[in-house]
Order: structure tokens, then sequence, then C-alpha cells
């Protein structure tokens, strides 16, 4: 799924808009059929088959698990937004926004997917007997780094000076932080969230340098850049490094007040990643990023003339009060993380 | 349409104004664009099929004439956007059909609203030659979603919501228990908490993209309603039939200004046609001058009584054609069957679209001429298709005449309109795309026979007006077919 809308956006970018048969769309079909294919069948099972009687939810008088349910939910709210999303390009346009309401819709089942996927797995782990703890662990690790990349990509894809915009801060305050937190809860390890966070931007670098193996060309017009293979996709955020530290505050903080402890969390997340997205930006978009392995000199899309733009951050009253709410939704998100963190920990069916 | 009565005979009074529909080409509700031309030394059609919105991709077909069997051809094409030929995507081959070898097609990605410029290129053995195409992208107006698919996405949305609710619910009250005894009191608490939030979550995400949606849909209702406008003025009022008429159309911009592009199309500056509702059984085809930016001024006599509507087609100086409407009042007076002098194009008279000409292969234009179809036969129409549409005037015993005249720049003229009069097209034998002619050169005279290339762009009722000149005179046949 991750490869499949990673070397979507790509095609868009680098050849434009073609049929519903493309390699990528074919991975992300291929994705959706095996994963509705397996939690079907986890349905099947709890509902007719051999685990008929055990432990289970119930959702429309099938039986399953939190995992193949919450999977199955979000490949139906796919469904709907691919419906929608055909509707929408035939009336409004191809791509004619990028933040439409299907594409927000999809992005928002895409997430849900990612997550759904997590708790089979978690399920599974909670139980399971401790010699498969570390490979369950890792398991949940790169599927973890799955929904942080898919957060990002959709507000990150458009430049790397993208991540110095008032809007990144906000959003990425109310979102990413529940990722960071909630791994390290459930895990109970501090460097959870840094790991999850490595391992995005490993697979991030990997797709990057393989995307750019391959020949393509634009054909939609107006083209402005003539860049003779797949665009990458941006050079991750360097995610582990506030991962890392908001793992530390929360560790260090166990015992203090719930209040203050994500206050602080969202403080720490917000001053670090800033500060981090801060000089990465100004590698990316300097002489230093402009190579094959940064790909910080590449265009947003070929037909457009350059990157999208943004409201970039300056010291002034609306940057603070918007970093004062950040800071906010930042522990309303650490705290979300926590608490769901905890109860992932207790699920068993 | 706003309205005001005549409040003296010397002031200039507003008679109709409506705003005009973006429109293609000097066309209304007909966006696709047919060429019949030879590029190089193949005759060929030129077809675009263009996209329901823009961002979109149009669909470019060739249809070369009289391909050979034994004849090698390749065909090229290159789409030019509004922004220039520096920003041009590399030539794309036009992949041939499986079944016929003179058919090609290929995909035309329309990124950005404009006039795009698309140039197609036919290689062969018998030489190679160039043409290109103008394609008009422009913001369409939102359609509604359809019965069946927004009953369908409501029922999805529905279904969501009630499993969400039983999700939720299951989540909080029974995910964490290992056995499979009954909750206790607090697991179904926790399990309608869940269910609430659960709920609550939904509910502002759909009501988010709901709102979402409108502003986006209201923006684009907005911007696709930028196109001309046309105001129209009776300078001798009031509009009475049998009593000439000076008309003047104010048109102004997409900026709101009076039109300064304007250009001769085919030496006239504005063709303007008019048709009675509901009946369609007059039709009238003048040519307003350009007194001033964005003024066609044009006298003429209204036959009969009714409501006319007019369609006035415009050439900019970019290339764009465009078509401009407005309504005419015209109220009692001396009405009169005889073609009157000072227009230029012609008058029908009783030729009612109540069925009376359906299916009928012949007209009576007068002067013991008859307009046919080509070999009398009607031919079988399809919305969505191809159709080389024939005729020939000729004398009362079917023979076709000879002497045709050049009449607007061409051999002959197609007026098409639906019944409902929501699709309108004029169309010359070269196609539908203004300015462009066909090379009388190695012949004196003008073919006998009129050929249209054009495709019904919906089913329905249509009439077709044909117009030939012969003797300084229009005849203008009338005949109604049914598009399936």
């Amino acid at each position: 799924m991750i490869v499949g809308w990673n070397w979507d956006i790509s095609w868009h970018r680098s050849i434009g808009r073609d049929t519903v048969w493309t390699p990528a769309h074919v991975a992300i079909y291929s994705a959706l059929a095996i994963a509705f294919a397996y939690n079907a069948a986890l349905v099947l099972g709890h509902t007719f088959g051999a685990r008929k009687g055990e432990p289970a939810l119930r959702v429309l008088g099938f039986a399953g698990t939190a995992g193949a349910f919450i999977t199955l939910w979000a490949i139906l709210l796919q469904f709907a937004a691919i419906l929608f999303d055909n509707w929408w390009h035939d009336v409004y346009g191809l791509d004619v926004i990028v933040f439409s309401p299907p594409h927000y819709t999809l992005s928002v089942a895409i997430a849900v997917f990612h997550f759904g996927q997590f708790v089979v797995v978690a399920s599974y782990a909670n139980t399971a007997p401790p010699e498969q703890s570390v490979a369950l662990r890792r398991t949940l690790l790169v599927l973890w780094s799955f929904l942080i990349g898919h957060q990002l990509i959709t507000d990150y894809t458009w430049g790397p000076m993208q991540v110095r915009s008032v809007l990144f801060m906000a959003t990425s305050a109310l979102f990413v932080p529940f990722s960071l937190v909630m791994i390290v809860e459930y895990l109970r390890s501090r460097w959870a969230g840094a790991q999850a966070a490595l391992i995005y931007a490993l697979w991030c670098v990997l797709l990057m340098q393989i995307f750019q193996l391959f020949p393509a060309s634009p054909q939609f017009g107006p083209v402005y850049h003539h860049i003779p293979f797949l665009l990458p996709p941006p050079f991750p955020l360097l995610l582990f490094i506030p991962a890392a530290a908001v793992g530390a505050v929360l560790y260090r903080m166990r015992s203090g007040p719930s209040w203050a402890r994500h206050l602080l969390v969202g403080l720490t997340f917000l001053v670090v990643f800033t500060s981090v997205n801060w000089a990465t930006s100004a590698l990316m978009a300097g002489p230093w990023g402009d190579n094959r392995f940064f790909a910080g000199g590449y265009p947003s899309f070929v037909y457009t003339p350059g990157y999208r733009v943004v409201t970039l951050m300056a010291l002034d009253g609306r940057t603070v009060a918007l970093a004062v709410l950040s800071v906010g939704l930042a522990a309303l998100s650490s705290w979300s993380g926590v608490a769901v963190g905890r109860w992932l920990r207790r699920i068993v069916r | 349409m706003t309205a005001t009565r005549p409040t003296g005979p010397r002031r200039l009074i507003v008679v109709a104004i409506l705003g005009c529909a973006a429109l293609s080409l000097g066309h209304v509700n007909s966006p696709h664009i047919f060429i019949e031309e030879p590029v190089g030394p193949y005759p060929a059609v030129v077809l675009v099929h263009m996209p329901p919105a823009i961002p979109g991709e149009a669909e470019l077909q060739v249809r070369l004439q009289d391909l050979r069997p034994d004849e090698t051809v390749d065909v090229v094409t290159r789409q030019i956007p509004p922004q220039g030929e520096a920003h041009a995507p590399d030539w794309m081959v036009a992949e041939p059909s499986p079944v016929d070898p003179s058919f090609f097609s290929a995909p035309v990605p329309l990124m950005v609203h404009g006039l795009w410029q698309v140039e197609v290129a036919v290689r062969g053995t018998r030489g190679e030659g160039t043409t290109t195409v103008p394609i008009a992208a422009r913001m369409a107006r939102p359609r509604s979603m359809a019965v069946l698919l927004s009953g369908g996405l409501a029922a999805l949305i529905l279904l969501l919501a009630v499993t969400l609710i039983q999700i939720m619910r299951d989540l909080g009250r029974d995910a964490h228990r290992a056995t499979i005894e009954s909750p206790q009191q607090r697991d179904i608490r926790r399990g309608r908490r869940f269910a609430v939030a659960g709920l609550l979550g939904y509910a502002l995400f759909i009501g988010f993209i709901a709102v979402a949606w409108r502003d986006f849909d209201g923006w684009t209702r907005f911007m696709a309603a930028r196109s001309l406008t046309c105001e129209l003025t009776v300078a001798n009022p009031p509009a009475t039939a049998g009593r000439p008429l000076e008309l003047t159309l104010h048109v102004n911009g997409r900026n709101g200004r009076p039109l300064k592009r304007a250009v001769a199309d085919h030496g006239k500056m504005m063709h303007l046609i008019m048709v009675d509702r509901p009946d369609a059984g007059h039709l009238l085809h003048v040519h307003p001058e350009a007194s001033s930016p964005g003024e066609f001024k044009v006298r003429f006599t209204p036959p009969a009584q009714g409501s006319y509507l007019l369609f006035g087609d415009l050439l900019l100086d970019s290339g764009e054609g465009d078509t401009v409407t407005a309504s005419l009042e015209v109220g009692p007076g001396a009405p009169s069957d005889e073609i009157a002098s000072d227009v230029d194009g012609s008058v029908v008279l009783h030729a009612l679209l109540d069925g009376e000409h359906l299916g009928r292969p012949t007209s009576d234009v007068g002067d013991g001429l008859v307009m046919q179809w080509v070999d009398g036969i009607v031919p079988d129409l399809k919305a969505g298709g191809f159709d080389r549409l024939e005729f020939e005037l000729t004398d009362g015993a079917g023979r076709p005449m000879d002497g045709i005249e050049l009449y607007d720049g061409v051999a002959a003229l197609l007026l098409i309109l639906r019944e409902d009069f929501e699709v309108f097209a004029r169309v010359l034998p070269t196609g539908t795309v203004a300015e462009r002619r066909i090379s009388t050169e190695g012949s004196d005279r003008l073919p006998r026979t009129a050929s249209f290339p054009y495709g019904f762009p919906q089913a329905g009722l249509y009439r077709l007006w044909v117009q030939m000149k012969r003797d300084g005179r229009v005849y203008t046949g009338v005949f109604d077919v049914r598009v399936s």
C-alpha cells in the first residue's frame, strides 16, 4: 500500500494522470485486495469457520477481530472515496486541487487502514508467547512507520520549504505527536517512536533512490521541467530526532501530573520538530540538496512552475498565536496517543 | 433575463439581457471538435472529444480518408499549452486502431484553462503534412450527481455510520475481554462512550467534507460563469412583426468590459442566428456590423410575432470561437411570409418542430428547387459518434444543381438546433472550427454536394437547416432528425 501510493504520487508528478491500470494503481489495488481477502477471511473464520465461538467483536451479525473490522471499514471508506473521486474528476477536473474532499476522505481511509493493520498484529502480539515478541515488535514498528509516513506525505510532498509554513506546524502538531507517543506507550519503550520514525526515513530514502532509476517523461502540458525519470518522494523528515526527544520527556515525566506531562511533550515536539525542519529545509533548498540523494531541487509537478506557494513562518503575532495553539494541539495529540496506546495493550480480540 | 417596457419611441431600451454560458468554438453544448481537411497529402477527418471538465483528458481521433491497405502511415501529435510552445510535451505517437488501420487516436491532456493548439502530423509514403487544431479549454459549470450515484454514496455513508457505531461499541465494550462472558455494566458504558465518540467524529468529518465541497463548488460555479455576456437593445422600439428593427448587441468580455478582441470570421464580425421559440419555425441569419468595441449593430425585419432566441457567433483574435446568446420578444404586427430583403440569410416559414418533417429526406426550398440528403436517404444518427452529413441542391427531378456560390465564404452552411434549444451548432464543410478554408485550387466550381463533419453530442430531436447559395439567392432546407 505504502509503495503503491508513493509510486502513484510520483507517477502523477512525473508523467501526469494516466489510465486506471497504471502499475502504481495495480499495486494499490493489489494491496487492497490482499488486505480485504485476509481480513475477510479472519471475519469469516470467526463467523462460520474454525474460530467460531471464540471471543470476537460482532458487526452486522459477523464476528471478527478488532483489526479486521477496522481494516474492512477503512476499505469500505476507500471504496466510497474512490467513487466520489471519480465523479469529482468528471465534474471538476483531474487533480484540479490536491486537497479535495474525496482526497481528504481517501487520506483518512488510508490512515485508518494502516491503523487497522497495526491493530490486527497488536491484538495477536498481546497474547503471543514471549519467543515471538521480538519479531512482532519489529513488525509493529514497521507497520507504524507506514502510518507515520502516510501522515507526513499528505502535507510534505509539495516542497522543502513547506515545512516552514505555519499551517504545517499546526497540522503536524495535531497528528504527529499522537503517532510518536502511541507507539512509545504501547510498546513501553521510550525509543519506540524514534525507531518507527527511523524506519519511515529509511524506506522513504530507499523509495527515493529506486524511483529515480525508472525513466519517465511528462505527457501533460504545460511542461516546466524536463526530468527524465520518476520524480522521487521528498526527502523524509528527520522525525526520529523529535521522536527521541518526545520519548525521553514522556519517560522522564512519568510521575508528574498528566496535563503538565503532555504540555511539555507538546512543547518539546514543537520546538525540536520545527528546529530540525528549519535546518533540513535549508539544506534541501540550497545547493547541497540539489542531487539525487536529497532530491531537493525537484519540482512538485512537472506541469507547475515550482513548489506550492505557502505562507512561511515569520516572527509575528499570527505565528506566535499559532505556535501557542500548536502546543495545545500537540499536548492533546500526545494525551490521545497515551490513551490509545494503553487501550491497545489490552486488546485481545 | 430582465426586461423593461419601452418608455418612448426614441429612447434606447433594454429588451433582453442574458448571461451567456461558457460556450466553445461557436457552439452551445456541442463541445466536440470536428475538422475535415487534408493533412499534407492525406485527406483526413480530425475529431477531438472534449472531456467533461478541465483539467481533463480529451481524445484526439484522426481518420485518414483514402488510405490504401498497402500504405504505411505514422500519426504523431503534440499539445501546445496556452503558455506556449516552450512548455509543450514531446510528440506522442497516435495509436492505430487494431481493426481499422486508417483510424488513429491519442489522449490530449488539458491541464490548464486557455486556448491550446494540438498539432497533428501525418507521415507516410505519400509525404507528410501537419495541421493544427485549436482547443478552448474552459471551466465547465459543475453538473449534479446522478441519482444512482448519490443514492449509492448515501447508502455507503449510512452503512459506514452503522458499522462504525458497532465497531466502536465493541472496541470499548468487548475488545479487551478474553472470555465470552457477558460484559459488565462498566464495559457497556465504555462501549457506549466509544460509540458516541466514533459517531461524533464521523459526523464532524462528514460535515467538514460537505463544507469543503460546498465551498469548492461555489468557487467553480463563480469561475465558470465568467464568460462573454451579451445585452440586447432596440434603438427603435417597439419590436413588432413586419417592422424593421435596429438592434445592438453589447458584448462584454470575461473581464466585464466591452469586447475588443473580436475579428472577422469568413468576412463577418458576427454571425447572428435567430430562431423563434418553441416551434423553431422561423430562422433568420443576419450579420451585425461592429460599430465600436463590443457593439454589434444590425437592422432586420422580424417576420412574425414571438419569442426569438439569438445565437451570435464570434471569433476572437486568439483564434478561439465563442457564442453569445440573447432573447428578443417581438410583438404582434403585420406578419409577412416574404423573405425580408434586409436579411442576409433566410426565413423559413411554418416549418414547425411537430414531427411533420421528421425523417423526411427532402425539403422544398422555392424556385422549383429541392434540398435533399444525398441519395435521398436519411442516415441513422447516434449521439456521441461521428457522422458526415451530406446534402445537395437539386432540381425537381432530383438532379444536383451546378452553379453553387460561396455563402458566408463557404460552399454551404449547416445549422443544428435541438428541440429544447439547449444544443446549437454552426457547422461548415470544414467542420466546427472557425476560419478554416478548403482550397478550391484546380477547380472553378464549388462541389454540388455539401458535406459536414459532425457528431451529435446528445440524443434527441434535432432540426437541421442547410443553407446554399445559387444565382445570388440563399436556399435553406429544413430537416428534422431523431438522434438515438
